[in-house]
């Protein structure tokens, strides 16, 4: 399945097998290597944060941003 | 200034057409009207020279969308008030033991290929201080997080409690500003960064100590990068609302 990935001004296209949870997109080490994004993200669907273990949506659009952990004090 | 014409529609009727134009204030309904979904953005709303201690400062943007004003100012040196210590003969961040004495100011110059951005967002009608961020962008666009302390890992900076109300818009971004220029880089939230946060800092920041005094700020070492020591984020609130 096809995959559109957006993290900050960049856009990326990969073909993943079927069943790719979120999470195995995030944990892609191609992608963080082009990226430079962290473990410190999450991914947004429509608008929507979305859970590692959810199916990412064939020929969908993920968009990857930098999570912000709050403060423990 | 007032028009007046006669219209022939396409079905024959014809019509008599008044437009009439006059120049407003620019309130707070007009601003809502225009800006429900995306941000009005507007460059070089002010000069900068208007803040305190504002050197090499370049012009104050404005985004503007609903209750967000979001004001971004591009530093022409970023103003580093921690402890420091030093490494191979060189002053470097001690960002590890940032509370601990003695504090210096070193005022460090970003490369020529990093705009720096310092972002305040503020909410109207109250006008106090959202959220502040400190945005590093390369000469494509990309934004990242500076190996420092006192930034969340969005680059969002911790600023603690401080009575950022102003009567005015200048007021409260003079007071945010200032309140920036005066803090110092403590060791809260130094990890966020990722682990080699600390390290990086060091070889970003360097000073060689000049005689009989004074100090000169070290390039980047050969093999490194300022991208490459600091850390790529993607903020979809820096994204909508930096003015670069």
């Amino acid at each position: 399945m096809q995959l559109t990935v957006k993290f900050g001004s960049d856009t990326y296209t990969r073909v993943y097998a079927e069943g790719t949870t979120i999470g195995q997109v995030l944990a892609d080490h191609d992608l963080k290597a082009v990226t430079g994004w962290g473990d410190n993200v999450r991914a947004v669907v429509s608008g929507v944060e979305q859970g590692a273990n959810v199916l990412a949506p064939d020929g969908g659009i993920i968009v990857v941003e930098t999570k912000a952990n709050t403060k423990q004090n | 200034m007032t028009e007046v014409y006669y219209a022939i529609e396409y079905d024959g009727t014809v019509k008599h057409v008044t437009v009439t134009e006059r120049e407003v204030l620019m309130d707070q309904n007009i601003m809502s009207r225009f800006a429900v979904d995306n941000p009005i953005k507007v460059n070089s709303v002010m000069s900068a020279a208007i803040l305190p201690e504002s050197p090499g400062l370049g012009n104050i943007g404005l985004s503007i969308k609903r209750h967000n004003v979001a004001a971004t100012i591009r530093l022409a040196q970023l103003p580093l008030r921690c402890a420091f210590k030093m490494k191979s003969g060189n002053m470097v961040p001690d960002l590890k033991n940032g509370n601990s004495d003695p504090e210096f100011v070193m005022n460090w110059v970003p490369p020529n290929n990093m705009r720096l951005y310092f972002m305040v967002n503020m909410i109207q009608p109250a006008m106090s201080v959202d959220v502040q961020f400190l945005v590093a962008v390369d000469p494509v666009g990309k934004h990242y997080r500076l190996p420092l302390s006192n930034l969340y890992e969005d680059s969002r900076m911790c600023h603690g409690v401080y009575d950022y109300s102003g009567s005015t818009l200048i007021d409260v971004i003079s007071k945010a500003w200032t309140q920036f220029q005066k803090s110092r880089w403590q060791s809260d939230l130094v990890d966020r960064g990722g682990a080699s946060s600390v390290s990086n800092s060091m070889e970003m920041f360097k000073f060689k100590p000049l005689e009989p005094s004074g100090f000169e700020q070290l390039p980047i070492k050969d093999g490194y990068t300022w991208e490459s020591l600091s850390t790529r984020i993607s903020s979809p609130f820096i994204t909508e609302h930096i003015v670069l």
